[in-house]
Protein backbone atom coordinates (compact mmCIF):
# COMPACT_ATOMS: atom_id res chain seq x y z
CA UNK A 1 0.00 0.00 0.00
CA UNK A 2 1.21 3.51 -0.72
CA UNK A 3 2.27 5.35 2.25
CA UNK A 4 2.58 9.34 2.35
CA UNK A 5 5.08 11.16 3.74
CA UNK A 6 6.30 14.53 4.90
CA UNK A 7 10.10 14.04 3.36
CA UNK A 8 13.09 16.31 2.29
CA UNK A 9 14.60 16.24 -0.69
CA UNK A 10 17.86 15.04 0.57
CA UNK A 11 16.01 12.33 2.56
CA UNK A 12 13.58 11.09 -0.08
CA UNK A 13 17.20 10.52 -2.67
CA UNK A 14 18.01 7.76 0.20
CA UNK A 15 14.52 6.15 0.53
CA UNK A 16 14.25 5.64 -3.47
CA UNK A 17 17.86 4.81 -3.42
CA UNK A 18 17.56 1.84 -1.24
CA UNK A 19 14.32 0.73 -3.42
CA UNK A 20 16.61 1.07 -6.63
CA UNK A 21 18.78 -1.69 -4.84
CA UNK A 22 21.81 0.82 -3.56
CA UNK A 23 23.74 -1.02 -1.68
CA UNK A 24 27.08 0.60 -1.80
CA UNK A 25 27.44 4.74 -0.58
CA UNK A 26 31.10 6.23 -0.85
CA UNK A 27 31.14 9.69 0.09
CA UNK A 28 32.55 12.97 1.88
CA UNK A 29 29.74 15.06 3.59
CA UNK A 30 29.36 18.36 1.96
CA UNK A 31 26.17 21.35 2.36
CA UNK A 32 23.77 20.93 1.31
CA UNK A 33 23.66 17.55 0.00
CA UNK A 34 25.30 16.39 3.79
CA UNK A 35 21.73 14.33 4.73
CA UNK A 36 22.30 12.02 1.84
CA UNK A 37 25.04 10.42 3.43
CA UNK A 38 23.72 10.85 6.85
CA UNK A 39 20.59 9.29 5.33
CA UNK A 40 22.94 6.43 3.77
CA UNK A 41 24.83 5.30 6.85
CA UNK A 42 21.34 4.78 8.31
CA UNK A 43 19.71 3.12 5.49
CA UNK A 44 22.51 0.80 4.13
CA UNK A 45 23.34 -1.71 6.86
CA UNK A 46 20.25 -2.96 7.34
CA UNK A 47 20.01 -3.74 3.66
CA UNK A 48 23.56 -5.89 4.30
CA UNK A 49 24.92 -2.76 2.05
CA UNK A 50 27.83 -0.48 2.60
CA UNK A 51 28.38 3.14 3.95
CA UNK A 52 31.65 4.43 3.73
CA UNK A 53 32.77 8.24 4.55
CA UNK A 54 36.11 8.11 2.46
CA UNK A 55 38.79 10.80 2.94
CA UNK A 56 38.18 13.43 0.83
CA UNK A 57 35.67 13.99 -2.72
CA UNK A 58 37.59 12.26 -5.00
CA UNK A 59 37.95 8.94 -2.90
CA UNK A 60 34.73 9.30 -2.35
CA UNK A 61 33.26 8.10 -5.72
CA UNK A 62 36.23 6.40 -6.42
CA UNK A 63 35.33 3.95 -3.68
CA UNK A 64 31.48 3.85 -5.45
CA UNK A 65 33.40 3.28 -8.59
CA UNK A 66 35.35 0.33 -7.23
CA UNK A 67 32.24 -1.10 -5.07
CA UNK A 68 30.05 -1.01 -8.62
CA UNK A 69 32.77 -3.26 -10.88
CA UNK A 70 32.03 -5.85 -8.00
CA UNK A 71 28.42 -5.60 -8.94
CA UNK A 72 26.62 -3.44 -6.44
CA UNK A 73 24.45 -0.92 -7.06
CA UNK A 74 26.30 2.66 -6.07
CA UNK A 75 26.26 6.14 -5.38
CA UNK A 76 27.75 9.42 -4.41
CA UNK A 77 26.20 12.80 -3.41
CA UNK A 78 28.24 15.87 -2.93
CA UNK A 79 27.72 19.21 -3.92
CA UNK A 80 29.40 22.39 -6.23
CA UNK A 81 33.00 21.66 -5.24
CA UNK A 82 32.70 18.39 -3.98
CA UNK A 83 31.75 18.00 -7.63
CA UNK A 84 34.54 19.45 -9.30
CA UNK A 85 36.91 17.42 -7.16
CA UNK A 86 35.00 14.39 -8.89
CA UNK A 87 34.98 15.01 -12.49
CA UNK A 88 38.67 13.21 -12.87
CA UNK A 89 36.39 10.00 -11.44
CA UNK A 90 33.22 11.11 -13.30
CA UNK A 91 35.30 10.77 -16.92
CA UNK A 92 36.59 7.91 -15.42
CA UNK A 93 33.25 5.91 -14.81
CA UNK A 94 32.22 7.34 -18.36
CA UNK A 95 35.61 5.35 -20.25
CA UNK A 96 35.02 2.26 -18.35
CA UNK A 97 31.71 2.34 -18.61
CA UNK A 98 30.83 1.79 -14.98
CA UNK A 99 27.37 2.41 -13.74
CA UNK A 100 27.63 5.23 -10.83
CA UNK A 101 24.72 7.40 -9.47
CA UNK A 102 26.24 11.02 -8.59
CA UNK A 103 23.94 13.14 -6.99
CA UNK A 104 24.87 17.13 -6.83
CA UNK A 105 23.17 19.14 -4.89
CA UNK A 106 23.51 22.89 -6.32
CA UNK A 107 24.73 25.90 -4.05
CA UNK A 108 26.48 29.06 -5.21
CA UNK A 109 29.93 29.19 -6.30
CA UNK A 110 32.59 29.74 -7.86
CA UNK A 111 34.42 27.44 -5.02
CA UNK A 112 33.35 27.19 -1.82
CA UNK A 113 30.75 30.25 -2.50
CA UNK A 114 27.91 30.07 -1.28
CA UNK A 115 27.23 26.89 1.18
CA UNK A 116 23.89 27.14 2.23
CA UNK A 117 22.34 29.09 -0.33
CA UNK A 118 20.56 28.13 -3.75
CA UNK A 119 21.87 28.00 -6.86
CA UNK A 120 21.80 26.34 -10.52
CA UNK A 121 25.19 26.73 -10.79
CA UNK A 122 26.23 23.37 -12.05
CA UNK A 123 24.18 22.62 -15.02
CA UNK A 124 27.03 23.29 -17.54
CA UNK A 125 29.46 21.36 -15.08
CA UNK A 126 27.55 18.17 -14.98
CA UNK A 127 27.64 18.63 -19.13
CA UNK A 128 31.81 19.63 -19.39
CA UNK A 129 33.21 18.81 -15.85
CA UNK A 130 35.12 16.40 -16.70
CA UNK A 131 37.25 16.44 -20.05
CA UNK A 132 37.00 14.82 -23.47
CA UNK A 133 34.09 14.41 -25.85
CA UNK A 134 31.61 12.50 -24.05
CA UNK A 135 28.08 12.31 -23.52
CA UNK A 136 26.27 12.18 -19.84
CA UNK A 137 23.02 12.04 -18.54
CA UNK A 138 21.76 14.73 -16.05
CA UNK A 139 18.12 14.56 -14.05
CA UNK A 140 16.80 17.33 -12.51
CA UNK A 141 14.03 17.24 -10.38
CA UNK A 142 11.70 20.16 -9.60
CA UNK A 143 9.46 18.67 -6.39
CA UNK A 144 10.45 16.28 -3.41
CA UNK A 145 8.17 13.55 -4.77
CA UNK A 146 10.05 13.61 -8.72
CA UNK A 147 13.48 13.42 -6.72
CA UNK A 148 11.77 10.16 -5.66
CA UNK A 149 11.08 9.17 -8.95
CA UNK A 150 14.37 10.56 -10.86
CA UNK A 151 16.72 9.11 -8.10
CA UNK A 152 15.01 5.76 -9.16
CA UNK A 153 15.99 6.56 -12.46
CA UNK A 154 18.94 7.88 -12.58
CA UNK A 155 19.83 3.64 -11.08
CA UNK A 156 17.64 2.54 -13.78
CA UNK A 157 19.42 4.40 -16.38
CA UNK A 158 23.28 4.17 -15.09
CA UNK A 159 22.98 -0.19 -14.79
CA UNK A 160 21.12 -0.06 -18.29
CA UNK A 161 23.83 1.70 -20.03
CA UNK A 162 27.24 1.22 -18.24
CA UNK A 163 26.69 4.80 -17.62
CA UNK A 164 27.79 7.28 -14.64
CA UNK A 165 24.18 9.46 -14.34
CA UNK A 166 23.74 12.63 -12.49
CA UNK A 167 20.66 14.00 -10.46
CA UNK A 168 21.06 17.02 -10.40
CA UNK A 169 18.91 18.57 -8.06
CA UNK A 170 19.29 22.16 -5.69
CA UNK A 171 18.85 23.33 -2.20
CA UNK A 172 15.30 24.47 -2.00
CA UNK A 173 14.75 21.11 -3.18
CA UNK A 174 16.90 19.32 -1.53
CA UNK A 175 15.59 21.25 1.71
CA UNK A 176 12.33 21.55 1.47
CA UNK A 177 9.69 19.03 3.05
CA UNK A 178 6.49 18.08 0.76
CA UNK A 179 4.38 15.14 0.90
CA UNK A 180 5.69 12.36 -0.88
CA UNK A 181 3.86 8.98 -1.93
CA UNK A 182 5.74 5.85 -1.70
CA UNK A 183 4.73 3.01 -2.76
CA UNK A 184 5.86 -0.78 -2.26
CA UNK A 185 9.01 -1.86 -3.50
CA UNK A 186 7.86 -4.40 -5.74
CA UNK A 187 5.52 -1.65 -7.49
CA UNK A 188 8.59 0.59 -9.39
CA UNK A 189 10.63 -0.74 -12.12
CA UNK A 190 14.08 -1.91 -11.67
CA UNK A 191 16.53 -2.07 -14.32
CA UNK A 192 19.69 -4.54 -13.61
CA UNK A 193 22.58 -4.48 -15.37
CA UNK A 194 23.44 -7.14 -17.74
CA UNK A 195 25.61 -9.64 -16.72
CA UNK A 196 27.53 -11.94 -19.22
CA UNK A 197 26.49 -15.43 -20.10
CA UNK A 198 30.01 -16.83 -21.19
CA UNK A 199 32.42 -18.45 -19.63
CA UNK A 200 34.79 -16.38 -17.54
CA UNK A 201 37.67 -17.09 -20.13
CA UNK A 202 34.99 -16.03 -22.85
CA UNK A 203 34.55 -12.72 -21.31
CA UNK A 204 35.53 -9.71 -22.73
CA UNK A 205 34.40 -6.60 -20.72
CA UNK A 206 33.57 -4.32 -23.77
CA UNK A 207 32.79 -6.79 -26.52
CA UNK A 208 29.91 -5.29 -28.09
CA UNK A 209 28.49 -8.12 -30.53
CA UNK A 210 25.15 -8.12 -29.08
CA UNK A 211 24.73 -4.05 -28.69
CA UNK A 212 26.35 -0.85 -27.70
CA UNK A 213 26.08 -1.84 -24.22
CA UNK A 214 28.44 -5.04 -23.37
CA UNK A 215 27.56 -7.22 -20.17
CA UNK A 216 29.18 -6.06 -17.05
CA UNK A 217 30.69 -9.15 -15.19
CA UNK A 218 31.36 -7.98 -11.28
CA UNK A 219 34.61 -9.16 -9.98
CA UNK A 220 34.58 -11.60 -7.31
CA UNK A 221 32.91 -13.90 -9.50
CA UNK A 222 35.70 -15.49 -11.16
CA UNK A 223 35.90 -13.06 -14.17
CA UNK A 224 39.48 -11.42 -14.63
CA UNK A 225 39.29 -8.65 -16.48
CA UNK A 226 41.36 -4.75 -17.12
CA UNK A 227 39.68 -1.55 -16.54
CA UNK A 228 41.74 1.78 -17.61
CA UNK A 229 41.17 5.16 -17.93
CA UNK A 230 43.11 5.07 -21.49
CA UNK A 231 41.18 4.34 -24.81
CA UNK A 232 41.14 0.16 -25.07
CA UNK A 233 40.05 -2.41 -27.04
CA UNK A 234 36.90 -5.14 -26.50
CA UNK A 235 39.52 -6.88 -24.15
CA UNK A 236 39.86 -3.59 -21.60
CA UNK A 237 43.72 -3.48 -22.26
CA UNK A 238 45.27 -0.10 -23.89
CA UNK A 239 44.79 0.48 -27.44
CA UNK A 240 45.80 3.72 -29.56
CA UNK A 241 45.17 2.46 -32.54
CA UNK A 242 43.02 5.34 -34.03
CA UNK A 243 40.04 2.64 -35.77
CA UNK A 244 39.42 1.67 -32.76
CA UNK A 245 39.36 4.01 -30.66
CA UNK A 246 37.47 6.08 -33.29
CA UNK A 247 34.88 3.26 -32.92
CA UNK A 248 34.92 3.52 -29.12
CA UNK A 249 34.47 6.91 -28.78
CA UNK A 250 31.25 6.90 -31.48
CA UNK A 251 29.89 3.73 -29.25
CA UNK A 252 30.10 5.83 -26.15
CA UNK A 253 28.33 8.85 -27.59
CA UNK A 254 25.71 6.34 -29.75
CA UNK A 255 24.91 4.48 -26.43
CA UNK A 256 23.36 7.51 -25.10
CA UNK A 257 22.35 9.66 -28.21
CA UNK A 258 20.45 6.59 -29.79
CA UNK A 259 18.96 6.06 -27.25
CA UNK A 260 18.12 9.08 -25.32
CA UNK A 261 14.22 8.86 -26.65
CA UNK A 262 14.14 6.74 -24.14
CA UNK A 263 14.31 9.00 -21.46
CA UNK A 264 13.11 11.88 -23.08
CA UNK A 265 11.76 13.19 -19.98
CA UNK A 266 10.19 16.89 -19.92
CA UNK A 267 6.97 18.56 -19.05
CA UNK A 268 5.42 20.90 -20.79
CA UNK A 269 2.04 23.47 -19.60
CA UNK A 270 0.23 25.41 -21.96
CA UNK A 271 2.54 25.95 -24.86
CA UNK A 272 0.35 24.87 -27.64
CA UNK A 273 -1.18 28.04 -28.21
CA UNK A 274 1.42 29.98 -26.16
CA UNK A 275 3.27 33.23 -27.44
CA UNK A 276 6.01 33.44 -24.60
CA UNK A 277 7.21 30.51 -23.45
CA UNK A 278 9.07 29.90 -20.24
CA UNK A 279 12.36 27.39 -19.69
CA UNK A 280 13.08 26.60 -16.24
CA UNK A 281 13.64 23.72 -14.45
CA UNK A 282 13.94 22.64 -10.45
CA UNK A 283 13.08 25.09 -8.19
CA UNK A 284 13.11 27.71 -10.24
CA UNK A 285 9.83 25.75 -12.41
CA UNK A 286 7.67 25.73 -9.52
CA UNK A 287 8.06 30.01 -9.49
CA UNK A 288 7.42 29.52 -13.23
CA UNK A 289 4.53 27.77 -12.84
CA UNK A 290 2.73 30.60 -10.77
CA UNK A 291 4.12 33.25 -13.00
CA UNK A 292 2.62 31.47 -16.22
CA UNK A 293 -1.09 31.24 -14.93
CA UNK A 294 -0.78 35.21 -13.85
CA UNK A 295 0.19 35.94 -16.82
CA UNK A 296 -2.69 34.43 -18.63
CA UNK A 297 -4.43 36.11 -15.85
CA UNK A 298 -3.49 39.09 -18.02
CA UNK A 299 -4.49 37.70 -21.07
CA UNK A 300 -0.47 37.31 -21.96
CA UNK A 301 0.06 33.65 -23.73
CA UNK A 302 2.78 32.44 -21.85
CA UNK A 303 3.29 28.60 -21.27
CA UNK A 304 6.23 26.63 -19.43
CA UNK A 305 8.57 24.21 -21.17
CA UNK A 306 10.80 21.79 -17.96
CA UNK A 307 13.74 20.29 -18.55
CA UNK A 308 13.87 17.08 -16.47
CA UNK A 309 16.34 14.88 -19.11
CA UNK A 310 18.71 17.66 -18.94
CA UNK A 311 21.69 16.24 -20.58
CA UNK A 312 21.58 15.22 -22.74
CA UNK A 313 20.06 18.33 -23.96
CA UNK A 314 16.75 18.06 -26.26
CA UNK A 315 17.60 20.98 -29.08
CA UNK A 316 14.54 19.28 -30.56
CA UNK A 317 12.00 19.98 -28.29
CA UNK A 318 13.11 23.77 -28.40
CA UNK A 319 13.49 23.63 -32.25
CA UNK A 320 9.86 22.42 -31.77
CA UNK A 321 7.89 25.34 -29.82
CA UNK A 322 10.40 27.93 -31.45
CA UNK A 323 8.07 27.16 -34.77
CA UNK A 324 4.74 27.97 -33.10
CA UNK A 325 6.07 30.39 -30.01
CA UNK A 326 7.19 33.98 -30.59
CA UNK A 327 9.61 34.19 -27.58
CA UNK A 328 11.25 31.81 -25.35
CA UNK A 329 12.28 33.20 -21.98
CA UNK A 330 15.16 31.70 -20.03
CA UNK A 331 14.90 31.73 -16.53
CA UNK A 332 17.60 30.21 -14.48
CA UNK A 333 19.34 30.78 -10.78
CA UNK A 334 22.92 31.22 -12.90
CA UNK A 335 23.99 33.62 -15.51
CA UNK A 336 23.22 32.30 -18.29
CA UNK A 337 23.93 28.03 -18.25
CA UNK A 338 20.78 26.70 -19.42
CA UNK A 339 20.53 29.96 -22.33
CA UNK A 340 23.38 28.84 -24.89
CA UNK A 341 21.82 25.37 -25.30
CA UNK A 342 18.32 26.84 -25.96
CA UNK A 343 19.82 29.50 -28.39
CA UNK A 344 21.18 26.57 -30.39
CA UNK A 345 17.68 24.88 -30.19
CA UNK A 346 15.88 28.42 -31.81
CA UNK A 347 19.17 28.87 -34.42
CA UNK A 348 17.42 29.48 -37.87
CA UNK A 349 14.00 30.18 -36.61
CA UNK A 350 11.87 33.70 -35.82
CA UNK A 351 11.54 32.75 -31.91
CA UNK A 352 13.62 35.33 -29.89
CA UNK A 353 15.55 34.13 -26.52
CA UNK A 354 15.07 36.56 -23.88
CA UNK A 355 16.73 35.97 -20.43
CA UNK A 356 16.22 35.87 -16.55
CA UNK A 357 19.12 34.82 -14.22
CA UNK A 358 20.02 35.10 -10.62
CA UNK A 359 23.52 34.06 -8.84
CA UNK A 360 23.00 35.91 -5.71
CA UNK A 361 21.62 33.24 -3.58
CA UNK A 362 17.88 33.78 -4.23
CA UNK A 363 15.68 32.07 -5.35
CA UNK A 364 13.61 33.75 -8.40
CA UNK A 365 10.28 34.23 -7.41
CA UNK A 366 7.12 34.41 -9.41
CA UNK A 367 6.42 38.33 -9.39
CA UNK A 368 10.15 38.42 -10.77
CA UNK A 369 9.21 35.90 -13.65
CA UNK A 370 5.99 37.37 -14.07
CA UNK A 371 7.57 41.14 -14.71
CA UNK A 372 10.22 40.17 -17.22
CA UNK A 373 7.21 38.29 -18.66
CA UNK A 374 5.29 41.61 -19.01
CA UNK A 375 8.73 43.38 -20.35
CA UNK A 376 9.38 41.12 -23.20
CA UNK A 377 5.74 40.71 -24.48
CA UNK A 378 5.94 44.78 -24.23
CA UNK A 379 2.76 45.18 -22.20
CA UNK B 1 -8.56 28.97 -2.97
CA UNK B 2 -6.72 28.58 0.33
CA UNK B 3 -3.34 29.13 0.86
CA UNK B 4 -1.66 30.18 4.67
CA UNK B 5 1.72 30.68 4.82
CA UNK B 6 3.09 30.25 8.65
CA UNK B 7 6.32 31.53 9.97
CA UNK B 8 7.90 30.55 13.18
CA UNK B 9 11.05 32.57 14.66
CA UNK B 10 12.49 32.00 17.98
CA UNK B 11 16.26 31.65 19.05
CA UNK B 12 18.27 28.31 18.19
CA UNK B 13 17.45 25.58 20.75
CA UNK B 14 14.00 26.63 21.06
CA UNK B 15 12.38 24.11 18.85
CA UNK B 16 10.65 25.89 16.27
CA UNK B 17 12.10 23.58 13.31
CA UNK B 18 10.43 20.53 15.00
CA UNK B 19 7.22 22.80 15.66
CA UNK B 20 7.18 23.50 12.19
CA UNK B 21 7.28 20.17 11.08
CA UNK B 22 4.41 18.95 13.22
CA UNK B 23 2.56 21.79 12.24
CA UNK B 24 3.11 20.72 8.25
CA UNK B 25 2.16 16.90 9.51
CA UNK B 26 -1.10 18.17 10.48
CA UNK B 27 -1.79 19.83 7.84
CA UNK B 28 -0.26 17.50 4.82
CA UNK B 29 -0.63 14.06 6.40
CA UNK B 30 -3.94 14.18 8.88
CA UNK B 31 -5.62 16.79 7.27
CA UNK B 32 -4.56 15.92 3.81
CA UNK B 33 -3.65 19.24 2.56
CA UNK B 34 -0.48 20.11 0.67
CA UNK B 35 2.49 21.92 2.39
CA UNK B 36 6.14 22.78 2.01
CA UNK B 37 7.97 23.35 4.76
CA UNK B 38 11.61 24.95 4.85
CA UNK B 39 13.80 27.07 7.11
CA UNK B 40 17.02 28.99 6.94
CA UNK B 41 19.76 26.14 6.79
CA UNK B 42 23.44 26.32 8.30
CA UNK B 43 24.56 28.17 11.31
CA UNK B 44 21.92 28.43 13.49
CA UNK B 45 23.63 27.79 16.59
CA UNK B 46 21.90 27.88 20.50
CA UNK B 47 21.01 31.22 20.57
CA UNK B 48 20.74 32.86 17.64
CA UNK B 49 17.67 34.08 15.14
CA UNK B 50 16.07 30.80 13.62
CA UNK B 51 13.69 30.97 11.21
CA UNK B 52 10.78 27.46 10.06
CA UNK B 53 8.50 28.44 7.34
CA UNK B 54 5.13 26.20 6.55
CA UNK B 55 2.70 26.82 3.53
CA UNK B 56 -0.31 25.17 3.61
CA UNK B 57 -2.63 25.10 0.20
CA UNK B 58 -5.64 22.85 -0.89
CA UNK B 59 -4.21 23.52 -4.34
CA UNK B 60 -0.50 23.03 -5.90
CA UNK B 61 2.23 24.98 -4.53
CA UNK B 62 4.29 26.74 -6.69
CA UNK B 63 5.63 29.67 -5.03
CA UNK B 64 7.83 27.88 -2.26
CA UNK B 65 8.73 31.23 -0.21
CA UNK B 66 6.83 33.38 2.18
CA UNK B 67 7.00 37.25 1.03
CA UNK B 68 4.65 38.20 4.12
CA UNK B 69 2.99 35.87 6.66
CA UNK B 70 -0.59 35.09 7.75
CA UNK B 71 0.54 33.41 10.62
CA UNK B 72 3.68 34.46 12.76
CA UNK B 73 5.24 33.06 15.73
CA UNK B 74 7.80 35.38 17.76
CA UNK B 75 9.35 33.45 20.58
CA UNK B 76 12.19 35.83 21.12
CA UNK B 77 12.84 39.66 20.94
CA UNK B 78 15.02 39.04 17.74
CA UNK B 79 12.82 37.41 16.05
CA UNK B 80 9.79 39.89 16.52
CA UNK B 81 12.00 42.84 15.56
CA UNK B 82 13.34 40.59 12.21
CA UNK B 83 10.01 39.69 11.28
CA UNK B 84 7.60 41.88 12.51
CA UNK B 85 7.02 44.10 9.05
CA UNK B 86 7.02 40.49 7.43
CA UNK B 87 3.37 40.05 8.51
CA UNK B 88 -0.12 40.61 6.20
CA UNK B 89 -2.19 43.37 7.50
CA UNK B 90 -4.65 41.09 8.16
CA UNK B 91 -2.36 38.41 9.21
CA UNK B 92 -2.33 36.97 12.99
CA UNK B 93 1.03 37.39 15.53
CA UNK B 94 1.45 35.16 18.12
CA UNK B 95 4.20 36.48 20.85
CA UNK B 96 6.08 34.88 23.50
CA UNK B 97 5.55 38.20 25.99
CA UNK B 98 8.28 36.15 28.18
CA UNK B 99 10.75 37.43 25.99
CA UNK B 100 9.17 39.69 23.31
CA UNK B 101 9.25 42.53 26.09
CA UNK B 102 9.32 45.82 23.22
CA UNK B 103 6.55 45.29 20.46
CA UNK B 104 3.93 47.70 19.04
CA UNK B 105 1.17 47.72 21.50
CA UNK B 106 -1.19 49.62 19.16
CA UNK B 107 -1.10 46.48 16.59
CA UNK B 108 -4.28 44.84 16.62
CA UNK B 109 -2.56 41.71 14.98
CA UNK B 110 -1.09 40.28 17.84
CA UNK B 111 -1.60 37.78 21.03
CA UNK B 112 0.84 37.52 23.43
CA UNK B 113 1.11 34.63 25.06
CA UNK B 114 3.49 33.66 28.35
CA UNK B 115 5.06 30.56 26.44
CA UNK B 116 7.69 30.21 28.11
CA UNK B 117 6.63 30.92 31.78
CA UNK B 118 3.12 28.48 30.66
CA UNK B 119 6.22 25.71 29.99
CA UNK B 120 8.30 26.39 33.08
CA UNK B 121 4.71 26.02 35.37
CA UNK B 122 4.05 23.19 33.54
CA UNK B 123 7.24 21.36 33.38
CA UNK B 124 9.56 23.39 34.96
CA UNK B 125 11.75 24.10 32.05
CA UNK B 126 11.31 26.42 28.51
CA UNK B 127 11.69 22.33 26.52
CA UNK B 128 8.11 23.01 25.67
CA UNK B 129 7.81 26.63 24.59
CA UNK B 130 7.58 24.68 21.02
CA UNK B 131 4.71 22.40 21.23
CA UNK B 132 2.52 24.98 23.67
CA UNK B 133 3.17 27.11 20.30
CA UNK B 134 1.76 24.65 18.27
CA UNK B 135 -1.61 24.19 20.19
CA UNK B 136 -1.44 28.36 20.23
CA UNK B 137 -1.15 27.66 16.17
CA UNK B 138 -3.23 25.04 15.55
CA UNK B 139 -6.46 26.89 17.42
CA UNK B 140 -5.50 30.54 16.16
CA UNK B 141 -4.76 29.39 12.35
CA UNK B 142 -7.74 26.89 12.19
CA UNK B 143 -6.12 25.12 8.91
CA UNK B 144 -6.42 21.71 10.42
CA UNK B 145 -8.61 20.18 13.72
CA UNK B 146 -7.12 19.82 17.42
CA UNK B 147 -6.71 15.88 16.58
CA UNK B 148 -4.74 16.35 13.65
CA UNK B 149 -1.94 18.37 15.84
CA UNK B 150 -2.29 15.94 18.11
CA UNK B 151 -1.72 12.87 15.72
CA UNK B 152 1.42 14.77 14.16
CA UNK B 153 2.84 15.39 17.79
CA UNK B 154 2.68 11.34 18.50
CA UNK B 155 4.31 10.75 15.62
CA UNK B 156 7.27 13.24 15.99
CA UNK B 157 8.08 13.40 19.30
CA UNK B 158 10.21 10.64 21.54
CA UNK B 159 7.99 8.24 23.14
CA UNK B 160 9.45 8.96 26.53
CA UNK B 161 8.35 12.58 26.36
CA UNK B 162 4.91 12.17 24.70
CA UNK B 163 2.58 12.82 27.31
CA UNK B 164 4.51 15.83 28.17
CA UNK B 165 4.47 16.86 25.30
CA UNK B 166 0.32 16.30 24.11
CA UNK B 167 -0.41 18.21 27.80
CA UNK B 168 2.02 21.19 25.99
CA UNK B 169 0.00 21.13 23.13
CA UNK B 170 -3.39 21.22 24.79
CA UNK B 171 -2.34 23.67 27.02
CA UNK B 172 -1.37 25.80 24.00
CA UNK B 173 -4.88 24.87 22.69
CA UNK B 174 -7.10 26.42 26.19
CA UNK B 175 -4.84 29.37 26.30
CA UNK B 176 -5.44 30.30 22.93
CA UNK B 177 -9.59 29.42 23.11
CA UNK B 178 -9.38 31.40 26.32
CA UNK B 179 -7.22 34.48 24.58
CA UNK B 180 -9.83 34.45 20.81
CA UNK B 181 -12.82 34.49 23.22
CA UNK B 182 -11.35 37.64 25.66
CA UNK B 183 -10.82 39.35 22.14
CA UNK B 184 -13.97 38.61 20.45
Amino acid sequence: MAKIELMSGNDVAVKAAIIAGCTFYGGYPITPSSEIAEGMAKALPPVKGKFIQMEDEIAGIGAAIGASLTGAKSMTATSGPGFSLKQEHIGYAVMGEIPIVIVNVMRGGPSTGMPTYPAQADVMQARWGTHGDHEIIALMPCSVQETFKLTIEAFNLAEQYRVPVILLTDEIIAHMREKVEIKEKNEYKIINRLKPTVDPENYNPFDTKHGMVPPLAPYGEGYRFHITGLTHDHTGFPTSKPDLVEKLQERLRDKILKNRKEFDWYEERMVEDADIVVFAYGATARSAMRAIKDARRENIKAGLYRPITMWPFAYDNIRKIAKTAKQILVVEMNLGQGLGEVERGVAGTKCKVKFLGKANGELITPTEILSKIREVSNV
Amino acid sequence: MMRAEIRLGGNGGQGIILAAKVLAEAAGIYAGLNVVQSQIYGAAARGELSKADVIIDDGDIYTLEISSADLLLCLSQEAYDHFKNELKPEGKLVLDEFYVKDYDQLDKRFLAFPISQMSKDLAGSEMFSNMISVGILTVVGGYFSEEHALKAVEKNVPKNFLDMNLKAVQMGFEEAKKKLKKNC
